[in-house]
């Protein structure tokens, strides 16, 4: 089991929540990036130093520390060796300030990826175990970009931008005692744009946070409409639609173009006042400082530490903004990724205590409501005897899916109550209920994998001879025989494309592995050819064989050998019986019988006709 | 239909692989260079203004040292008021050369991707089915989006990137040389070292970005295939396991991006480090010079400043030429998709017919095969004028859907022909004749939006009552009526609250609302009550006069009524002729239709069943006679 999944509550995730784990990791990750700023501040610091000692051409000017170990290292030429030490210490601190900056950014990527990780798996646990209605209203690009690009600005932001606001001002916070021991007035002078700065940027992407909404969700609409057109590309091509298309994609691409520059000239004009104040900040403090230096308030080598140091921490300050843009955006992401964390789960249900298997289904009065607007399912009854074969038929609409997805309780029922081997199934776990029913839907969904492994989702302890077996009984064994790979050929993107017949019965083998109680075939026979299709159903009905089975069928071929028929019209049962049954009786079975015998004489006409050349 | 067996190992090896060899391609990004240079206007200006910013740049040194020279020379008498000036002229160039690129940078972007965007889109769009079969929606989508977005964004950037790099480093060269040419060769000493570090660490970056790249196409995979099979897997109970599968993915994806995390977070403190040599330099033997009285103090500060800046093009450029490095797949994937020749000529050399009529349509020893030499159908021969419908029938896998697709074009025959009024249907424009037809395919397919523009799909300018009377003939008018907003209803989200037999009815409707002269349903009526598909049937009966139908179908209730019957097995046309013909011929047709006739029936007598018995009593009473 895995723990990084379930550990996690059921609670509304934000920034501050999805650290937990790595909350230590941030921390010495942000003290480390303090010494490696205190490293940094020394470097201009030891040049000041040297400068003044230069320009002076007085050893008293220097660093007291650093004049110790110049004197023991060389102490023939007082001047030169002190200037070799400083360069020395300059490059050592550099390298100590990288290592932690290196520190910083090594626990910040195993913090950042470790949230990304947990954040996939949850992710991918959640739409899992979500309701089965949760996918009817979503798109599954949409939803595949939630847990894709989304995680990764998530992660992005964990990683780069989650100190980006305690960093410069960790800076400052060790920069501004050191100036202000220098030089109070000046330490006024190189932080007076600073406000401005930080101001005139939160303002700024307050106005420009429109556009941006705006230019993404242009790029939203192109994506869609490439993705619609490419879907449906054979369609568009089977009615010549293609100057249309281009149009509509002509239009959106058009209108993404027009909103991107919109808002790059926004920001252009943005980022070119931004760096003037900061090279006017700049700016201010050489000159300011020039003029101390004139009135000899300031050394030649402060005024050098002063528009160094001022230089590096306006362009810190400046990208704090970057935090503001880029936190913007991760909680817009967050938000679409909660969209499916909080998605209903189905529900964590007792266990039935033991229950003998035998494959009975009871409809109890069962009504299902989609919307409220109509029902889908009105007030069926129906026991279905254990061993026994079922044939549902009816017109699209009429209900038929319907009823299976109630049966796995993947459509909530509205009244009524369904029992299986005895047990209400809303009682009990889901998986219960579904580890008894083998089913094949409509539509069958195959996993771009081995055939092999395609077969194990029925039965992961199945073996060889159970594959084969499935497979012969499902006709398609010889098919899969016909591939060089055999059970080990990939289907799929990188595989081979099966036809629709073939994925059917290849969902029908993936079915009979799991060798359930119930098995389940909603028209899943229907891109089969009729010789193939009564082959299927003649296995089937072996007895060995014989598991409660539920047949949606639109072929009478399919139905006619049932135990019973259901005929299903407008969610209600209509008409229900063995064909024996239904023949007595009056009604629209008996009719379609009549038609069956004027049929065959019509058929044996044919036949001798010619037969009679 | 047939078995498909694409070649897609050549598109996917492609699509993991980030061009393993370290080689540029040249031709390859001056081709799509181009793109960019299409707008001369706008990149010279890009280029005028990072130059001017990369001078600029070094001005602000060459300022600070005149300043610092002058205080030291001239004492209280020195002009502040010049250098302020001229350092509030620099800043003021600077930042009006700021606003200039970021727009101009943007822009050209925006119009490269426009460009390219487009390019790519019309050339898909000529491609005919093979093209298709062999890529997944999602890889083109990925070539149109994030590939164009990222190329373009290596356009435009990286030659405003070299522009201002070189500018700056050969103004500061120069100026450092002619400053003093000690100091300025300390610093050029440092960039081999400089570039032989950059090339270390960007190779061994680039193959783990390359690891995560991939993993991370692999995760993205997964998400797919689980949303799209949420359903199988619930009702498998295999939720634990698949957790289990994709947290090795995950794991997989977090060793490899903290190992490229980790190496990008060496690179940067080793090049400052380095970096810092050269500021150390610069104190050392520019120290002593100034102690010899052989340089100034402004110069050695203006020194000081440079060296911080002097490396920064040369980590820009190493970014860029790693970032191409990753993007070459891209580019040539992108260059493969616009370059793509469509198999099918979509000209035409012969006018369309008068009044567009297609009075008949042959097929003349037709051959083909989707990979050589594997065929699927082999030397077909049949003939179709108007007003008759040609059932095709046999086993699965015989090559039925192929041979309709050969027919309405979407694949051309390996070899044969195909003749519509007597002429071949390649002489045709492909444009014409396909909007000629209306194509019911396999698999239904449903756009999002309404289910009534769904079928207004077939004929856009269709007033709402031809879509209604569509509907009427296709047998979904009743269920449509009855969803909650009517033909209102959004189909959308893959249609998923449509079940396959309405999606197929939607479908028919909107081929019968294109009124084509040639109908061709593949497997049309597969999930669709036998009743309502009589139903269907009776309503086509008008729109079919004097026109052409091709029938897929697996029922024999649909194939009797069929004018003729091709029995099409193992890629041939086995037998072809009238029902009763073939009856008489007591070959495979008359196997089959024994075999199963006398199991088929209706399947329930809904209303039209009378209209059936009619019929069949009619051919009873006269066996009797």
């Amino acid at each position: 089991m895995n723990t990084r999944v379930h550990r996690e509550g059921r609670t509304h995730p934000n920034l501050w929540s999805i650290t937990k784990g790595e909350r230590l990791r941030y921390l010495v990750a942000t003290l480390s990036s303090t010494i490696s700023n205190v490293c940094m501040l020394g470097i201009p610091l030891a040049g000041m130093y040297a400068l003044d000692v230069l320009i002076e051409g007085d050893l008293a000017q220097a660093n007291q520390f650093l004049l110790g170990i110049s004197e023991v290292v060389g102490p023939n030429n007082p001047f030169t060796s002190y200037l070799v030490v400083s360069a020395v210490v300059g490059i050592v601190l550099t390298a100590l300030a990288g290592i932690f900056q290196f520190g910083r950014n090594r626990l910040s990527a195993v913090a950042s990826e470790g949230i990304a990780r947990k954040l996939r798996e949850v992710l991918f646990d959640r739409l899992h175990r979500a309701k089965a209605l949760f996918f009817d209203k979503e798109e599954i690009g949409d939803l595949v970009q939630r847990c894709t690009s989304d995680v990764e600005t998530v992660r992005r932001f964990m990683h780069a931008d989650i100190d980006s606001l305690a960093r410069p001002l960790l800076f400052l916070a060790v920069m501004v005692p050191v100036l202000w021991w220098r030089n109070p007035t000046l330490t006024w002078i190189s932080l007076a744009l600073m406000p401005i700065i930080v101001l005139g940027g939160i303002y700024f992407f307050h106005r420009v946070s429109a556009l941006f909404k705006q230019t993404d969700e242009a790029e939203g609409r192109l994506t869609a409409v490439l993705q619609e057109n490419l879907t449906g590309i054979r369609v568009v091509q089977a009615f010549a639609q293609e100057p249309k298309e281009f149009e509509k994609f002509e239009e959106a691409n058009r209108d993404f173009r027009y909103r991107y520059i919109r808002l790059n000239a926004f920001e252009s004009v943005y980022w070119g006042i931004s760096d003037f104040v900061c090279m006017l900040q700049t700016s201010i403090v050489l000159i300011a400082g020039g003029y101390f230096v004139m009135l000899g308030e300031l050394s030649i080598g402060e005024l050098m530490m002063f528009t160094m140091l001022t230089g590096i921490v306006i362009w810190r300050i400046r990208q704090m903004i970057d935090f503001v843009e880029h936190t913007g955006k991760t909680l817009v992401s967050l938000r679409r990724v909660n969209h499916i964390l909080m998605a209903e789960q189905e529900p964590v249900q007792p266990l039935p205590e033991a229950v003998e298997v035998r494959g009975k289904i009871v409809f109890e009065n069962v009504s299902l409501t989609y919307d409220s607007h109509s029902l889908q399912l009105d007030e069926i009854n129906l026991t279905i005897e254990p061993g026994e074969t079922i044939g549902i038929v009816g017109r699209p609409g009429s209900g038929k899916s319907t009823l299976i997805r109630a049966l796995l309780r993947f459509y909530p029922i509205s009244s009524g109550r369904i029992l299986v081997d005895g047990i209400d199934i809303d009682s009990v776990d889901v998986t219960w209920l579904r580890r008894r029913i083998a089913c094949a839907l409509q539509e069958p969904f195959l996993f771009s994998k081995t055939i092999r492994e395609n077969l194990q989702f029925g039965s992961g302890t199945a073996i060889d001879e159970e594959f084969e077996d499935a497979t012969r009984l499902a006709a398609i064994h010889s098919t899969i025989n016909a591939f060089s790979a055999k059970f080990e050929t990939r289907i799929g993107e990188r595989g081979v494309n099966l036809s629709g017949g073939q994925r059917q019965r290849m969902a029908l083998a993936r079915a009979l592995v799991s060798r359930s109680p119930i098995l389940v075939l909603d028209d899943v026979l229907s891109g089969v050819d009729t010789r193939t299709e009564s082959s299927i159903l003649e296995n089937l009905s072996k007895p060995h064989r014989k598991v409660t089975t539920i047949i949606i069928a639109h072929r009478l071929t399919t139905i006619r050998k049932v135990d019973r028929i259901v005929l299903m019209d407008q969610g209600r049962i209509a008409q229900i019986g063995s064909h024996e049954e239904l023949v007595a009786a009056p009604g629209p079975y008996r009719d379609l019988c009549e038609i069956q015998d004027l049929l065959d004489e019509t058929i044996q006409y044919e036949t001798e006709l010619a037969a009679h050349g | 239909m047939a078995d498909t067996y694409s070649d897609t190992e050549l598109v996917s090896a492609d699509e993991f692989r980030d061009s393993e060899n370290a080689r540029m391609d040249t031709k390859l990004w001056r081709r799509l260079f181009n793109y960019v240079l299409h707008y001369k206007g706008h990149l010279a200006v890009v280029a005028i203004c990072g130059g001017v910013l990369g001078v600029t740049e070094m001005a602000f040194g060459l300022v600070t040292k005149w300043l610092v020279d002058d205080i030291q020379a001239n004492g209280l008498d020195a002009s502040l008021g010049t250098w302020t000036l001229l350092i509030v002229i620099a800043s003021v160039i600077s930042s009006v050369m700021i606003i200039g690129f970021v727009f101009l940078v943007s822009k050209l972007r925006a119009m490269a991707s426009y460009d390219i965007r487009m390019d790519a889109f019309v050339n898909i769009q000529e491609q005919s089915f093979g093209f298709f079969d062999k890529r997944p929606v999602g890889w083109l989508m990925a070539r149109l989006t994030s590939d164009c977005e990222r190329l373009t964004d290596i356009l435009t950037w990286a030659f405003l990137d070299f522009v201002w790099g070189t500018a700056m480093m050969l103004s500061m060269g120069t100026v450092m040389l002619i400053l003093n040419w000690k100091l300025a060769l300390c610093a050029f000493a440092l960039l081999p070292m400089i570039g032989w570090v950059t090339v270390k660490f960007r190779r061994s970056i680039l193959q783990t970005a390359r690891e995560v790249r991939s993993t991370n196409s692999l995760i993205t995979g997964s998400f797919n295939e689980s949303i799209s099979g949420v359903l199988t897997s619930k009702s498998f109970v295999k939720e634990t396991e698949n957790l289990k599968q994709f947290s090795q993915q995950t794991n997989r994806l977090y060793s490899s991006s903290v190992k490229n995390l980790t190496l990008s977070a060496v690179y940067m403190p080793i090049m400052m480090t380095v970096g810092s040599i050269a500021t150390g330099l610069t104190i050392a033997v520019g120290g002593v010079d100034f102690l010899n009285g052989a340089i100034v103090a402004g110069t050695l500060i203006a020194f000081m400043s440079w060296m911080r800046f002097f490396f920064e093009p040369v980590v820009e450029m190493a970014h860029w030429f790693t970032e191409m490095q990753t993007a070459q797949a891209s580019a040539e994937r992108i260059l493969a998709v616009m370059d793509a020749v469509p198999a099918i000529d979509a000209g035409g050399r012969v006018n369309p017919p008068e009044g567009n009529i297609i009075g008949s349509i042959e097929i003349r020893n037709v051959s083909f095969a989707y990979n050589p030499p594997e065929t699927v159908l082999s030397e077909i021969s049949l003939k179709a004028v108007a007003g008759e419908t040609v059932a095709l029938v046999g086993p699965t896998g015989g090559g039925k859907t192929t041979f309709a697709n050969i027919v309405c074009r979407f694949y051309e025959p390996t070899s044969g022909h195909v003749f519509v009024n007597g002429i071949d249907y390649r002489q045709f424009p492909l444009r014409w004749f396909r909007s000629q037809l209306g194509v019911v395919l396999q698999h239904p397919h449903v756009f999002s939006g309404s289910i009534l523009e769904n079928i207004r799909y077939g004929k856009p300018n269709a007033e709402d009552w031809e879509v209604y009377a569509a509907a009427r003939t296709a047998g979904a008018h009743e269920f449509i009526e009855q969803m909650p907003e009517s033909y209102k209803t959004e189909a959308g989200a893959g249609g998923s609250k449509l079940s396959a037999g309405q999606k197929q009815l939607i479908s028919i409707a909107r081929a019968v609302l294109a009124d084509p002269q040639v109908l061709i349903l593949d497997e049309a009526t597969s999930s669709v009550d036998t009743a309502t598909e009589q139903h269907i049937q009776q309503g086509l009966e008008n729109l079919l006069q004097n026109r052409l139908c091709f029938v897929i179908a697996h029922r024999l209730s649909t194939i009797r009524n069929a004018t003729k019957i091709a029995f099409i097995r193992s890629g041939r046309v086995a037998e072809f002729g009238t029902h009763r013909e073939l009856l008489r011929l007591d070959g495979l047709y008359a196997d089959l239709y024994r075999q199963q006739s006398l199991r088929e029936s209706i399947e329930s007598s809904f209303d039209l069943a009378d209209k059936t018995r009619n019929e069949v009593v009619h051919a009873g009473s006269a066996l009797k006679q």
